[in-house]
Order: structure tokens, then sequence, then C-alpha cells
């Protein structure tokens, strides 16, 4: 139940990223789970949902993860692209001499947020 | 007014940074690190008292055990002369890179060659928590299913190794060895396989070679 723990960067995260954009709340967190990163994403939800309810400015926050498919790049036959499920091997020409170009993510994509107009008292350009 | 934030961030970013100043210092000091990992009951422990008994008097090394709750781990690792020092993390799943942080002044020494850190038994959460490892090195047992590389990805992905372990026992269950490790280079095609048994010592000799291979090769990067 790692999960939690992942909840529990991800609040941090986000609270940041309010922060430094005057935010008065976050209302979604855009997360990317690679095909090899093993993550319950039920358990990830209901670690959220405890965590956010805890931070006010995470209050109702929804969680979108976004599963990558494995891409590589092949040594043998210069192949770009989906690798043959389940493994990393070229789905053109089965060679196993692959490069892995994505599958591995637990990344935060992207935060929204809820800014007052006016900026809010961002400290920075917004977008930035 | 809603806005969207491009963040694009690692998630365990505070992790990885910890981790990656472990992996600066064992550079600097020619020190390998093992981080193993497995399902609870594959062997970890017993295969760390064989190793452990072999390396005795020819490396010298250190001992971090990770355990849910109790220290009996660390009980039957003590008796081979080698500094051990058990993490127990109250209910949680991996070893994160500050625990390894935290823990390490109790068992370090300035002529430290090897550090073995041998994790809380999970296949799933521990291959996400860089520890500043050289090597992740999984076992999976000839008592689990075959197919267990395809439904743990992550873990056979991120090991150097491979330890199929109570090879003793192929021909009592179902576990077909060839497959299982078809599969691990079907997820890895990189991956190292050792075959062993930690009761009757079968391939522990080459396990125990690689292992002081790559010892002195880290030492001798320095």
């Amino acid at each position: 139940m790692h999960e939690l723990s992942i909840a529990t960067a991800l609040a941090r995260a986000a609270i940041d990223t309010a922060q430094a954009h005057g935010a008065t709340r976050v209302l979604a967190l855009r997360l990317k789970v690679g095909a090899f990163t093993d993550l319950d994403p039920e358990a990830l939800r209901f670690g959220w949902e405890v965590i956010a309810g805890e931070e006010r400015l995470l209050a109702g926050a929804e969680l979108h993860i976004e599963r990558v498919p494995a891409q590589v790049c092949c040594a043998a036959c210069g192949y770009e692209g989906p690798a043959r499920p389940p493994g990393v091997c070229c789905a053109a020409c089965g060679s196993d001499c692959t490069r892995l170009l994505a599958g591995e993510e637990l990344d935060l994509a992207e935060v929204e947020l809820d800014v007052p107009e006016g900026g809010g008292g961002a400290e920075g350009p917004v977008g930035q | 007014m809603s806005l969207k934030v491009e963040v694009e961030q690692k998630v365990l970013s505070a992790n990885d940074r910890l981790a990656a100043a472990l992996r600066e210092r064992w550079q600097e000091r020619g020190v390998f690190c093992l981080n193993l990992i497995s399902s609870p009951g594959s062997g970890k422990t017993t295969l760390l008292e064989r190793t452990l008994e072999r390396l005795a008097g020819r490396v010298r090394a250190a001992v971090l055990v990770g355990d849910l709750q109790t220290e009996n781990d660390a009980r039957r690792l003590s008796q081979y002369g080698f500094p051990v020092r058990q993490i127990v993390t109250g209910g949680t799943c991996h070893l994160e890179a500050r625990m390894i942080e935290q823990h390490l002044p109790a068992v370090d020494r300035p002529d430290l060659e090897l550090l073995i850190i041998e994790n809380v038994g999970n296949l799933v959460c521990p291959s996400s928590y860089d520890l500043g490892e050289d090597a992740k090195v999984v076992l999976l047992s000839t008592v689990e299913g075959d197919d267990k590389p395809l439904k743990y990805p992550g873990i056979f992905r991120r090991a150097r190794a491979a330890v199929f372990t109570k090879v003793d026992l192929l021909g009592l269950t179902d576990f077909d060895i060839e497959r299982a490790e078809e599969h691990a280079r079907t997820i890895n095609p990189e991956i190292l396989t050792f075959r062993l048994s930690n009761r009757t010592g079968e391939g522990l000799d080459r396990w125990v070679a690689w292992l002081e291979g790559e010892i002195a090769r880290k030492r001798a990067a320095r």
C-alpha cells in the first residue's frame, strides 16, 4: 500500500503549485503511470481521498490517472512506437534489442487550479 | 478562474534526490550496494545468511534489513560477524532513501565494501523507491507462480538480476523455470538470472562469484 505514500507526495506537490500561483483551490491533478510502474489505481484513489480530505486547498480535487504504454526504439530495424505487449520487444520485427522510450513514468503531469480573477497574488506570470 | 499548470515532475522526486546523493557517496567510496526485493517467504533472509557465511573474512560488508514489525531477521543475520541493523517500518510496505540515510550510521565503517539492503517482503511497492543502490535483485521462489514477472513487471524491469530460489523443489510444484526466465527476459532482456537453493547450496557459488566480481569492479572504479 505504497499508494498512500504516493498520495502524500502528490498532495505536497499540488499544494506547492497552488501556493506558487496564488490559487484558492486545487481542482484536479493529472498523473502519468507507465506500464512498468506497478501501482493499484483504486488504492491510490482511496489514499488520495483520505489525504486530500485533510487539506483545505485539496478538498474535492479530482485525480486523473493516465496509463502510459511501453514505447520502444528498436536497434535491429529502427522501429519506434508501442512495444509488443506484455514486454519490451519490437512490435515490428520482434527483436529484444530495444531501448525503452516510455513506460516507467510515475509523474505528476498537470495541476488544475482555481485562481482568483486578477492573479490572486500569484508570484509569477500566469502559466509559469 | 481555472488555470492548468504543466508540472511534469516525478512524484517521488524528493526520494530520488536523496537516493542520488547516496549513490554519489557509494561511487566516491567504491561501495557496492545491493537492494534485495521479493514477496514474503521467497528466501531473502536465508539467501543473505548463506551469502554472509561465504563472505566472512573476505569482504567488509554491512546489512540493513527492513521489516514491518519484528527484529527477528536482524537477529538471524547478526551471527555472521557483520554489522546488521533492522529498520522496523511500523507498517510501511517499502524502504525509502531517507530510512537508509537515517539508519546507515549504525552499520557504516570507513572501509566498507558492500552494503546489502534487504527490503520489506513485497513485490510491488519497493520497486518505485530508489535507495541509491547499484543493483536491485529480485527473488522468485519455485513455490510461487512462474508468471510473476508478467504480473509484477515494475520490479523485473528495474532489477539487474533475478534469483530463482528453492530450485530443490522443482518438479514438486507446477513452476516452470524456463518459462519464468523467459517471462523475466520479456520484460527485461538484459536481466541476469540465477537458479539456486539455499537448502542444498546449489547455485550459491555462481551467485557469490557474481557478487564478488561486482564488489571488485566498484572498488576499482573509485
